[in-house]
């Protein structure tokens, strides 16, 4: 199944997937192989063997797959790697790269809770109340709706909240420069450096616990 | 020199006597809050602020902001569609004639991926039935006296692109993610849809060329390859998938009229940079800076001899956030790295968005004095 998600066959990989399911394939063993099929498709990713039609096809890919053995986690118990609350911020709607991080966090084993685009930070805050994620990440597009990131950490910030979670921002309009200025706790360059962060934090906040 | 020799000496790889001004179209353009702004700063408040461009909040620029700032180019593009050709679905929300949903978003209209015309297409027969808008006589009403008279005043007259180009046609009309998946899982299909916008893209420009042939000089086309960090799809599926029916556009358009084709093509495109000039590209634009491998003395130092450059001044940080200075400095860095031996036309990386303060823009087009008079220092 590795390869053929790797080689973005998809039909080969549904069927393989299937084929588990009925097998009665330990349902943690079919995530893994998928994480290191995602692991692979990043590296073909960073070193520019593979593009944005080859990463979107894999994140379809990948998410069909996962929806097939959620349920038998869930039935099985198993917890998710950490918890993550997504969304492109208010007044941008672009939802591609932010969609691409949600499926591979999701591939990597973590719960993922997208909040789609034009994210009001109202709406950041109540899922960063309601739903106790790790990390709250946010995208932008543009230089115009930036600002908006500011706006969600000092709503957090606020709201007491700031302390329980931590910050990744991402997208066209950021930069590292723009993170530190806005007080996040990390910047993603792309979708598979931001999977690679979402590990790192999550052990950072278990060590803070 | 007038504005339409220096532009053409600059395109052809010669010196002019400044480096040339752009301001205008679709994609060198000003949104309507920043040009209310700079009307007010100029004291010219008094002028109109017509959108034309609803989806990027463009507006006209008057006569009177292009001659103060010496900008080379006039802008024409086709007239807008009859009204039965657009839907109003809300004040906030209308398909367009290729049948793309925009909705608003904050400032802009974007275009709603899943409301794609060709969304839900499941065989090559939904793409070949697909049939567009057609180039009717509405759409070119007056443009020929209208390129005539700019063309007689000395402007260089630049034809506008209407909708996206070979690649990013089909990711409108299709949907973003699907045309993505299609590329990979369904190439075929792909290709019929590549095929199809092609063929309709050639329509429109023919009708457009036949109009103001005899009197445009440039044809912009806007095909969006690249993001900030890299291509948005390989070098190599450029090259099998959009490469020869570019090439083919390019081909067609330069027989309906004797004009240099610019490409707007943003982000990091530089795999394909040579790919471009040999398939008859003359202009490259935005050049942006701050994309990977877009370097712009290096890009000049690769490719000086074959391509004049357009565009390059730094929109997304610069411009918006830096001091007159800044701007000023930027400015002076691009025409250090481009404009020596010709072979660059100054305009911001993209349109001037509402957060850039007017004394930038004003900033952006007086350094031109300072620093892009030829011999260039």
């Amino acid at each position: 199944m590795e390869k053929a998600v790797v080689d973005l066959a998809e039909e080969e990989a549904s069927k393989l997937a299937r084929q588990c399911v009925e097998l009665d394939v330990d349902p943690e063993r079919m995530v893994s192989t998928i994480s290191k099929a995602l692991k692979v498709v990043g590296d073909k990713y960073e070193h520019g063997e593979y593009f944005l039609p080859e990463l979107v096809t894999a994140g379809t890919m990948m998410s069909s797959i996962v929806e097939l053995v959620k349920p038998l986690l869930t039935a099985k118990g198993v917890k998710a790697r950490g918890k993550v609350v997504i969304g492109t911020v208010k007044n941008d709607v672009h939802d591609l790269g932010k969609t691409i991080v949600a499926a591979m966090l999701i591939s990597a084993g973590f719960e993922v809770v997208d909040l789609g685009t034009d994210v009001d930070p109202n709406k950041f805050l109540a899922a960063a109340k309601n739903e106790k994620p790790e990390i709250v990440a946010m995208s932008a597009l543009l230089s115009t709706t930036r600002v908006e990131m500011k706006n969600v950490i000092d709503a957090l910030e606020r709201s007491g909240l700031r302390s329980k979670v931590k910050i990744l921002v991402g997208g066209g309009a950021v930069t590292q420069d723009f993170a530190s200025k806005i007080g996040a706790d990390a910047y993603g360059e792309d979708a598979i450096e931001a999977i690679r962060i979402c590990t790192r934090l999550v052990g950072d906040k278990t060590k803070e616990k | 020199m007038n504005s339409v020799e220096r532009v053409l000496t600059t395109i052809n790889l010669k010196e002019p006597d400044r480096v040339p001004l752009d301001l205008g179209g679709p994609i060198s353009g000003i949104t309507k809050i920043a040009y209310d702004g700079l009307k007010t700063h100029l004291e010219m408040r008094e002028l109109p602020s017509v959108v034309w461009d609803r989806m990027q909040q463009l507006v006209e620029i008057d006569e009177r902001v292009l001659q103060r700032f010496g900008i080379d180019f006039r802008h024409i593009r086709l007239n807008p569609p009859r009204k039965e050709e657009i839907k109003e679905v809300s004040g906030e929300s209308f398909v367009n004639e290729w049948g793309i949903t925009f909705r608003r978003s904050g400032y802009y209209f974007e275009i709603v991926d899943d409301l794609s015309p060709l969304y839900k297409a499941s065989s090559i027969d939904d793409v070949e039935s697909y049939r567009g808008p057609k180039p009717h006589e509405g759409r070119f009403g007056g443009l020929r006296e209208k390129a005539k008279k700019l063309s007689e005043q000395g402007f260089a007259v630049t034809c506008d692109a209407f909708t996206g180009g070979v690649l990013e046609l089909p990711v409108w009309l299709r949907g973003f993610k699907k045309f993505y998946h299609d590329l990979v899982a369904n190439p075929e299909f792909a290709d019929a849809l590549l095929d199809r916008a092609s063929e309709l893209l050639k329509m429109f420009w023919g009708a457009f060329l036949d109009e103001v042939g005899d009197y445009a000089h440039i044809v912009l086309i806007g095909d969006d390859y690249g993001m900030q960090q890299g291509m948005l799809i390989s070098p190599k599926m450029w090259r099998e998938k959009v490469k020869d029916r570019m090439g083919e556009l390019f081909s067609f358009i330069k027989q309906k009229g004797k004009v240099k084709i610019e490409l707007h093509s943003c982000g990091s495109v530089r795999p394909i940079v040579g790919d471009l000039i040999e398939i008859g590209l003359d202009v490259l634009n935005p050049v942006q800076p701050r994309a990977k491998d877009m370097d712009s003395f290096q890009l000049k130092k690769e490719f000086a001899d074959r391509i004049c450059f357009h565009g390059g001044i730094d929109i997304q940080y610069v411009l918006p956030t830096g001091s007159p200075k800044d701007v000023q400095d930027e400015v002076r860095t691009r025409i250090q790295a481009f404009a020596p031996g010709g072979g660059y036309i100054l305009a911001a990386a993209h349109n001037i968005q509402p957060d850039v303060p007017p004394t930038n823009v004003v900033a952006l087009y007086d350094a031109v004095q300072k620093y892009g008079m030829y011999p260039i220092g």
